[in-house]
């Protein structure tokens, strides 16, 4: 079973500023996810129960799926990086 | 000794075939069967596009890079087929404006994996003056 992603590595570098470099812990937001879920499934499943019981599924693949992104911006002026793990 | 290997000696043995070329055969022969189809191609799992291009007025480089898994392509077709409706609707409009009569719902299934397949074997490079663009898999 794959798991979601955990964890995000942004890092921006603009000329004449300082250095950002960001370590997300994405894997602190499921258990908050979870819990809105729990509250919010019964009312859309009331409001619509087809499409809810197939777009929580494919959005839990698509929070799997992001796993292993990476996107590299660089140019004179300011050097871009994000992945996702 | 099996019937092909008999062959091959009876064909040297009537030189109809060198000494070389039944080592060859022999060799081919007594290779195993998995070795001989060669090993199955891994399928790709990132598509990945690389640009490099010169900005025109301070003429220095700008390169984009991008890795973006399979999967995610899967995911996000069958995240596009539950769209509601009309906004389905609104999007193969823009699309068809566009040129492309293509509709994402449609496409489930088997025929998703062979669309993901044949992506899997996409090769692209776009030169123009300085500027490149590539798309591939790996």
């Amino acid at each position: 079973m794959r798991t979601p992603i955990a964890v995000a590595r942004i890092k921006i570098h603009e000329s004449g500023q300082k250095k950002i470099s960001l370590w997300l812990p994405i894997f602190i937001l499921w258990p908050l996810a979870l819990l809105l879920l729990i509250v919010v499934a019964p009312i859309c499943l009331l409001i619509a129960p087809r499409r809810t019981s197939a777009l929580v599924p494919e959005l839990y693949r698509l929070a799997c799926a992001l796993s292993g992104t990476e996107i590299a911006i660089e140019n004179s002026k300011s050097n871009i990086q994000i992945y996702v793990h | 000794m099996n019937p092909d290997q008999r062959k091959i000696l009876d064909m040297l043995a009537e030189g109809k075939i060198t000494a070389e070329q039944a080592e060859k055969l022999l060799d081919a022969i007594n290779r195993p069967a998995s070795a001989s189809a060669g090993t199955p191609a891994k399928s790709p799992q990132y598509f990945r596009v690389l640009v490099n291009s010169i900005d025109k007025e301070e003429k220095t480089p700008t390169k984009v890079n991008i890795r973006i898994p399979f999967q995610l392509l899967r995911s996000g077709i069958k995240l596009a087929a539950l769209m509601p409706q009309d906004v389905q609707i609104k999007v193969n409009d823009a699309m068809h404006e566009k040129g492309m009569n293509f509709d994402f719902a449609k496409l489930q299934g088997a025929e998703l994996e062979e669309l993901i397949q044949q992506l899997g074997q996409a090769s692209i490079n776009v030169e123009s003056g300085k500027d490149t663009v590539q798309i591939f898999c790996e």
